[in-house]
Parts: structure tokens; C-alpha cells; sequence
């Protein structure tokens, strides 16, 4: 019989064995792409459209060296076949999602073209644990499906597994300051945790890096902003004056059908509440 | 009285699907149950139903149904593991994503164990309609029963 490790934290709040569901996280990179290419190389791609041909001094730059090497340029400074595609995809495409990542004193973004049942997807470097070592600072470049867009926006944000409970006994709310300043904190100096911290604030302010997402579609306006308390879990921040936030614990399948919905609802055009 | 469901069942396991669904299995082995053909030829909803004997309590048949969605030989994505309980036994709901091409595939996989039998429910659906389908797909892991138990 395999042995099952436990959450000897979970087991004992919640009162019934509860494996353990820490670590999933790290053990599901976000998925490879087509390509890797530098924002800047991608925007240039981008402004390059429609042009027949570029001035020597474009293309002699780094970002067009980038572009003639991934095969997106051709020798005249234009967009190849491949890269026109690209061009086309994003220039055409009528819906857009994006998505930042703010935590430990960095914001990354991932954004979505979305064209009827085709995507372009371009990921910065996830933000979810700045203490690993980076070896990788470009962009993954994914041209997907619509569907599989929204996957790789899960994957992005890191939702996996987490065992939630509610907040009492303790404070549910915590002042704006010290939010700002726990998900600021470089790795390693977590500043302390206000007086009084509930269970679930605790354990969270113990976990690793927090990151504030913030991810919303193009045309509505609407979106939903949620913050990942290392491997432990979410917290939705809800305004309560200017100068303090209730933070509620939901679970990660609910961070899921928010996105989900966010995701479908913005593309059939529904308005939001 | 149907009530627009119909059942199924594999030995000691029922389960009801909406009455226009298909039956996929070939009347032995586990039940495969699916919506009708789509139009747009997209994904079909679908739900299999699989158990086994075993002693094996919830948190460790939970553990291992997160084991093996890593062992798929495709891009998968864990996204959450929560408790749900059902009459018959305590259970866990595990919800993630795998990848098939450029087809990105929603599954719910509840998980009973009745301390003499594990039984898992998966209900499959393209991630676009996860969230139309979740009622349904939830009212049909409701109806499970699990009989040899009591």
C-alpha cells in the first residue's frame, strides 16, 4: 500500500485526514509553447506589419535579429509567411484577455487574441515563486485554440489543489498596507503578520510568494482580481473602507469558474454584474 | 415515471443519465454514457463510471486520483481537489484539465469510498462548456448509488 502523506495542518482543522495538496503546483510548469520570443521582438513583429520592406536601420536592430532567427522576418525586414500569420491572428482577432501577475516586487502578463475558435497566446515568465532561479526571461508564444487558450490561462495563474476554510476564530480583515506590503515582499522577508490573524490569514502568510491576478477581457471591462497564497491557497480582497480589505477564502475551482465564466460570457457578449 | 433519466447499472453501481444520452460501452466493463452527436462536431460530453473492491479510505483513493492524472500521457493540469460527500460515502471532487491537440478538455472526477468499495464518476466536457454543462454534469454524480454496501 503506497503511503499517502497527509496536510497534518488540514487534518487537524478540518477534522478528517487530508492529503497532502501542496507542491502540485510546482510540478505543473506552464506548457511549452510554439516559440520563445522577447515582448519587445513581438511588438516589433507587430508594427512591422504591412510594411513590404524596413529601413536598414530597423532591421540592423536586436529585435528584428530576434524575429530573422525565429524565421518571423524575412530578409527585407517583412513579415515572413509564418510570421504574417501571427500578425494576422492578433491584428484581426475581435476579443482579447489579459492577465498580470503582480508579486514580490514584479508584474508579468499574459495575454490572449482570441479569433472565433482560434488564439494567439503569448505568456510572460509565470510569477508565482520568484525564489526559484530564472533561466528563462522571454515570452511563450502558443497559436491554439479558443479553448485551450482559457487552459493555458488556468495553467498561467497556477490554480491547483489547496485545502480552504473559513476564517473564524480571528480577523477576516487585514489593513490595505499590509496586503500591499505582503505581496511586495521579496522572497524571504515577509513582513509580519498583523495582530490577531485567523487561521486561514496565518497559514497563508506563511506559505510563499503571494500574487495579486488581475485578468479581464478587452471589451467588457469586466474582470476579477484574486490572490494565490503560495501553494495554500486564494483569497478574494473586498473593499471594506479605503484603508482595510476582508479577505475571502474561496477555493480554487471557484477562482476556475470565475475565469471560465469570465471567459465564456465575454465572448457571447454578456454583460457582467 | 422516467422524469427525462433513465438508469444504468454495473453490478453493485447505478447511475442515472438524461434519457437521450448514448451508451458507449458495449454492455460490459465500465459504463460509457455520452450526449447526443453535436452539430458543430465538437467535444461530446460524457461520463464514465468505473469501481473497484477496496478498502482504500477517501484521502488516500483521493490522493491517488491526483496521482493519476500526472501518469496521463498528455499535457494535464490539476486545478482543484475538494471534499463531496455522497449518501453512500465520503468522496472528493477532483477537477482538471488535459490537452488532446489544440482540444482542451474539462473533467470532474468524483471520487466515494465506502470503506469497501471505491467508485469513480468522470464527466468529461470541452473546457468552453464547462460551465454550461457543470449543472447537469453534477446532477448526473448526484444519482450515483452504491448498493452492496449496506
Amino acid at each position: 500500500m503506497t503511503e499517502i502523506r497527509l496536510d497534518e495542518d488540514a487534518t487537524e482543522k478540518g477534522g478528517a485526514p487530508a492529503e497532502l495538496l501542496t507542491r502540485i503546483a510546482s510540478r505543473q510548469p506552464y506548457p511549452a509553447g510554439d516559440a520563445l520570443v522577447s515582448v519587445a521582438a513581438f511588438d516589433f513583429l507587430f508594427a512591422s506589419r504591412g510594411r513590404g520592406l524596413q529601413s536598414r536601420r530597423r532591421r540592423g536592430t536586436p529585435e528584428a535579429g530576434e524575429l530573422v532567427e525565429l524565421g518571423w522576418l524575412d530578409s527585407f525586414g517583412g513579415p515572413s509567411p509564418a510570421g504574417q500569420e501571427i500578425v494576422d491572428l492578433r491584428s484581426r482577432a475581435p476579443m482579447s484577455f489579459r492577465a498580470t501577475a503582480r508579486g514580490a516586487g514584479v508584474t508579468t502578463t499574459w495575454t490572449a487574441w482570441v479569433d472565433g475558435a482560434r488564439a494567439l497566446v503569448l505568456a510572460e515568465p509565470q510569477n508565482l515563486d520568484r525564489s526559484a532561479p530564472r533561466v528563462e526571461e522571454r515570452a511563450t508564444l502558443h497559436v491554439t485554440s479558443n479553448g485551450s487558450a482559457l487552459g493555458l490561462l488556468l495553467s498561467w495563474m497556477g490554480v491547483g489543489p489547496a485545502w480552504t476554510f473559513q476564517h473564524e476564530p480571528g480577523k477576516d480583515q487585514i489593513s490595505r498596507r499590509a496586503l500591499d506590503a505582503r505581496v511586495d515582499a521579496p522572497v524571504g522577508q515577509v513582513p509580519p503578520v498583523e495582530p490577531d490573524p485567523s487561521w486561514t490569514t496565518a497559514r497563508a502568510w506563511s506559505a510563499g510568494q503571494w500574487t495579486w491576478f488581475e485578468v479581464g477581457s478587452g471589451v467588457s471591462r469586466f474582470g476579477t482580481a484574486a490572490v494565490r497564497t503560495g501553494d495554500v491557497g486564494w483569497l478574494v480582497p473586498r473593499d471594506v473602507d479605503r484603508s482595510t480589505v476582508r479577505l475571502d477564502p474561496t477555493l480554487p475551482g471557484d477562482v476556475f469558474r470565475e475565469v471560465a465564466t469570465m471567459w465564456v460570457d465575454s465572448l457571447e457578449g454578456r454583460r457582467r454584474r | 415515471m422516467s422524469n427525462g433519466w433513465r438508469t444504468r447499472r454495473d453490478g453493485p453501481v447505478q447511475i442515472q443519465v438524461p434519457e437521450e444520452w448514448a451508451d458507449l460501452d458495449e454492455g460490459s466493463g465500465p459504463l460509457v454514457m455520452a450526449e447526443p452527436e453535436r452539430l458543430d462536431g465538437g467535444f461530446r460530453a460524457n461520463v464514465v463510471v468505473l469501481h473497484r473492491a477496496s478498502e482504500q479510505p477517501v484521502h488516500e483513493a483521493g490522493a491517488l486520483a491526483v496521482a493519476e492524472v500526472f501518469a496521463l500521457p498528455a499535457p494535464s493540469h490539476v486545478l482543484s481537489n475538494d471534499v463531496w460527500d455522497l449518501p453512500d460515502g465520503p468522496g472528493r471532487m477532483l477537477d482538471f484539465l488535459w490537452w488532446q491537440g489544440d482540444v482542451c478538455v474539462s473533467v470532474m472526477r468524483w471520487t466515494i469510498a465506502t470503506g469497501r468499495r471505491v467508485v469513480e464518476v468522470t464527466a468529461s466536457v470541452g473546457v468552453l462548456d464547462r460551465t454550461g454543462y457543470e449543472e447537469l454534469l453534477v446532477a448526473i454524480a448526484a444519482r450515483l448509488a452504491v448498493e452492496d454496501d449496506r
